[in-house]
């Protein structure tokens, strides 16, 4: 019972942290970017793709997907993690808050908690805008024909299973950005992660980092068959196993 | 209150602490003076556990502060250096962080921005006030929970003599009228020796003086000949002594 009050309380302090910080903002940015990126893409070169009989969902999908589990994702988990923590890191605040009566350990998991609930909402908005963007070239454009298909269950089933997928990669830039008071290094190892990924994709190696789990998920297919589940469980298992090294790490840790 | 037992502490190889043997008795204002770099936030942020001190060498309510952290915590209102606050937040969500922290009644918060004198500016966001708001920020923050003990690190840092008077009344109030045991830390004798009952004072990370303020009052003569550099008996002053035993004084 203690343990879920210490909890609560972590939750609720970092509720109120969160109140007019860029966080919630960048939640909303990055997906919107990708979704508005490929529909500016869509509805100025869809004719080139779009046409009688062919389910254009399909095709604009794929780019929102693929960009974001490629590309924006573990940018924007390296940026938010480190936005995040620089809420703590900037006014030298985890003296004062390993000072309080709270476990170490629940300051930690609350804040993993509410940078995993961010990226949830990410992905909600994911979701919702790619279905809001096809919806308006279904307006706009409608020789298109995005009215006449959808594309809803894949597109919300792989926007949760991508957000699982990246959970490992989570919790990794969770303690980076909490373990270094610098927004440079958890923000650099999330940027050269990416392109690391985007470099050795298709290679072996490449499916062992979780920054690549999310795009390994989807092994280049739109059908749930083919998903790869595996990095799902992966990523959860990477995601406990880091949180609680993490936390550990950091509650042994001497704050000057 | 506090006792710290023969407590040492080095940074890698530099010894910064050497032997402190602490004692702050209950309902006393301990002054713990020293010039910067002497060892006191590292004392401070050893007996908040901040920094891990060697088993048994910290007792605070007469409990190890590295096995029963949490308990003695919540009995511990503590302000670091520079008062930590969020100053994107209001000085009441700043308080909320605090009372949540602490699990204390919501009345609370009311009570100790009238206890420093900030109801009026709750609302405001931190980063509109000015140094000496902060610091009494700093303070509301230590006062949440109703604690027994207060630990504060330079509380009149960069502030005006105005400001200092005020943090001064406060502190005496505080003990005197709440039963508060303050344990506050600064590198000016002359500000403390204003409110303080007893004081240690520490250089080099060694413990030189330590009792009760009177009693370096009373020891004022034995210190003539030593302090007095210009071989005229003037009345020396307890600042005179404090730079004395730092080896301040040029």
């Amino acid at each position: 019972m203690s343990t879920f009050n210490d909890l609560y309380r972590g939750l609720a302090m970092e509720k109120i942290k969160i109140k007019r910080t860029f966080v919630i903002w960048l939640a909303l940015f990055a997906p919107a970017f990708v979704v508005i990126t490929a529909f500016v893409a869509a509805y100025t070169d869809g004719d080139r793709f779009y046409g009688p009989g062919i389910n254009p969902w399909v095709n604009f999908s794929g780019h929102v997907l693929v960009g974001w589990a490629l590309f924006v994702f573990p940018i924007y988990v390296a940026l938010q993690s480190a936005l995040y923590a620089a809420v703590e890191h900037n006014n030298r605040a985890f003296g004062y808050l390993f000072s309080l009566p709270v476990p170490k350990w629940s300051i930690y998991a609350s804040k993993l908690l509410v940078l995993t609930a961010l990226v949830g909402l990410s992905h909600v908005a994911l979701y919702g805008f790619a279905e809001g963007a096809g919806w308006l070239l279904g307006v706009l454009k409608p020789h298109y024909g995005f009215q006449h298909y959808t594309l809803r269950e894949v597109l919300s089933r792989a926007a949760l299973w991508m957000f699982l997928a990246g959970w490992g990669m989570i919790a990794i830039q969770m303690y980076v950005a909490t373990r270094f008071s610098s927004f440079i290094i958890p923000a650099g190892i999330g940027l050269f992660a990416t392109m690391a990924g985007a470099i050795s994709r298709g290679f072996a190696a490449s499916r062992f980092s979780p920054y690549l789990w999310p795009i390994c998920f989807l092994n280049n297919s739109l059908e749930l068959k083919d998903w790869h589940y595996l990095y799902v469980l992966l990523s959860i298992a990477a995601y406990v196993t880091c949180a609680v090294a993490g936390g550990m790490v950091l509650s042994r840790k001497n704050i000057w | 209150m506090i006792e710290t037992d023969q407590l040492s502490y080095a940074y890698g190889n530099r010894p910064v602490l050497h032997q402190i043997s602490l004692q702050v008795p209950a309902g006393s204002i301990y002054g713990f003076l020293g010039p910067n770099g002497s060892g006191k936030t590292t004392t401070i942020r050893l007996l908040l556990g901040l920094i891990h001190a060697p088993t048994q060498r910290i007792s605070i309510f007469g409990q190890d502060i590295r096995a029963n952290r949490l308990s003695v915590l919540r009995k511990v209102g503590a302000l670091i250096e520079t008062p930590t606050v969020y100053p994107h937040l209001s000085g009441r969500e700043n308080l909320e962080i605090g009372r949540l922290a602490r699990d204390a009644s919501a009345g609370q918060v009311d009570r100790v921005l009238e206890m420093v004198g900030l109801t009026h500016d709750a609302r405001r966001k931190v980063s509109d006030y000015s140094l000496g708001m902060r610091q009494r920020l700093g303070i509301a923050l230590a006062l949440l929970g109703d604690p027994e003990l207060l630990i504060l690190d330079e509380p009149t840092n960069g502030l005006d003599p105005a400001g200092i008077r005020e943090i001064r009344r406060l502190l005496v109030e505080l003990s005197q009228f709440h039963g508060k045991t303050v344990f506050i830390s600064s590198h000016l004798l002359s500000e403390m020796e204003k409110m303080v009952t007893h004081v240690g004072i520490i250089h080099e990370g060694r413990l030189l003086f330590q009792g009760l303020i009177g009693q370096l009052r009373a020891e004022r003569g034995q210190w003539q000949d030593a302090v007095s550099t210009d071989g005229q008996h003037t009345d020396i002053t307890l600042e005179d002594i404090f730079l004395h035993l730092t080896n301040s004084r040029k």
